[in-house]
């Protein structure tokens, strides 16, 4: 387990597979697996770290900062683009069904189909609530697979789309007026709230960020959010969940499959969400470049990125980033909703 | 089998269920257009 540690320690300072996460988690692993140890003991620092993570509450205040950095204004210019954020949960149900399918409970399998939306705070989310045995091989394969998004989707992009599908070049974007974005995480938060009242805390922790970033009067908050408060809590969560990965727990076969079915899922989310871009090109009569669909995985901005630049391959004149960004968004509602649904079936 | 059925409904109901919740966050998205009729006091 020691050797897993060093790897992902590797993979974070060598790779850069996301960092800010990996490193503390993985230092966290080597700190577990020293011999003699009992770094959980009842009265020790990690004991107590470790409640917020198992009560849920790192993940809510990482959602507060995520709210902080998040721009929604290109999703109410262009709110078609949520149906992206929607279509692309596909991996979340599909590897649900695949992991029951090799034995694990539904709550188990749901935690782990909570990978392919692609958001690791919420993926922790689902984990903690549903199986929180499994938070270690969850946590790492969300977050690596995370970093692991260019790699993974463009090949799936390209098979699922025709070259004119590609080229095709979008409008600007609207311009969003400040009362509309201060508007929007208030009726988000009622809407969501009353339809998937388990998503209240996500939710309501990702508006309130988003409200102290667009009301303009909590500016400090807001940076604060978005800088102090995400940043501290991220690292005391990935360390705390790092602490938790002992050999036992993580060396067994349950965690490779996880690990594989990590990836599928975040391959089913990708195609869904081609596919939902594909119905819209073919609804809007070609206005509509299928390749933003695939950003509606909640991995911000990366999978944003990642549409822009086949845009641009496909088409130089292409400039995507705006429109995929608003299905990227969409995506973070999206998973938040879909986890939320899930969490209440299965509770 | 009766559990993989189970599983089953509860994935086609919950993703139906996602389009639903964000189909109606569209429609909102498109009322909330009609707030900028008039001026935008925060605009300057």
């Amino acid at each position: 387990m020691l050797l897993v540690g060093f790897f992902l320690i590797y993979l974070a300072i060598v790779k850069k597979f996301e960092p800010l996460v990996l490193l503390p988690l993985a230092f966290g692993t080597v700190l577990a697996n020293l011999p003699l140890g009992n770094l959980l003991e009842e009265g020790s620092l990690f004991y107590y770290l470790y409640f917020p993570v198992r009560h849920e509450i790192f993940p809510l205040l990482i959602f507060v900062g995520v709210g902080a950095l998040t721009d929604f204004g290109p999703l109410i210019a262009n709110p078609i683009t949520m149906f992206c954020g929607a279509a692309a949960q596909l991996g979340i149900f599909v590897v649900m069904l695949l992991s029951m399918a090799f034995g694990f409970s539904a709550q188990e399998a749901a935690s782990i189909g909570s990978i392919g939306g692609a958001d690791g705070p919420i993926a922790v989310f689902a984990v903690m609530k549903l199986a929180p045995h499994l938070v270690g091989p969850v946590a790492v394969a969300a977050y690596s697979y995370m970093a692991l998004v260019p790699m993974i989707q463009p090949p799936i992009m390209r098979l699922l789309t025709t070259k004119k599908e590609r080229e095709t070049v979008m409008g600007q974007v609207r311009k969003v007026s400040k009362r509309e974005k201060i508007l929007f995480p208030i009726l988000l938060t009622v809407v969501v709230g009353i339809l998937v009242p388990v998503a209240i805390p996500l939710i309501g922790c990702l508006a309130v960020g988003n409200l102290l970033r667009e009301s303009g009067v909590t500016e400090r908050l807001a940076k604060m959010a978005g800088n102090e408060l995400i940043n501290t809590v991220t690292f005391l969560l990935a360390l705390t969940v790092g602490v938790t990965m002992e050999a036992e727990s993580f060396l067994t076969l349950d965690t490779v499959i996880i690990i594989c079915m990590g990836m599928l899922a975040f391959a089913f989310s990708t195609a869904g969400g081609v596919l939902m871009g594909k119905i819209l090109y073919l609804l809007t009569g070609g206005k509509v470049n299928p390749l933003i669909g695939s950003a509606g995985v909640s991995a911000v901005p990366m999978a944003a990125r990642v549409s822009h630049i086949e845009g641009q391959k496909a088409n130089p004149v292409n400039y995507l980033l705006m429109h995929a960004m608003g299905a990227n968004v969409a995506g973070v509602i999206g998973t938040t909703v879909a986890v939320g649904i899930l969490i209440s079936f299965l509770t | 089998m009766e559990n993989n059925i189970y599983a089953l409904i509860i994935c086609l109901v919950a993703y139906a269920g996602v389009f639903a919740v964000l189909g109606l966050l569209v429609l909102c998205i498109k009322c909330l257009k009609w707030v900028d009729l008039g001026k935008d006091p925060t605009a300057k």
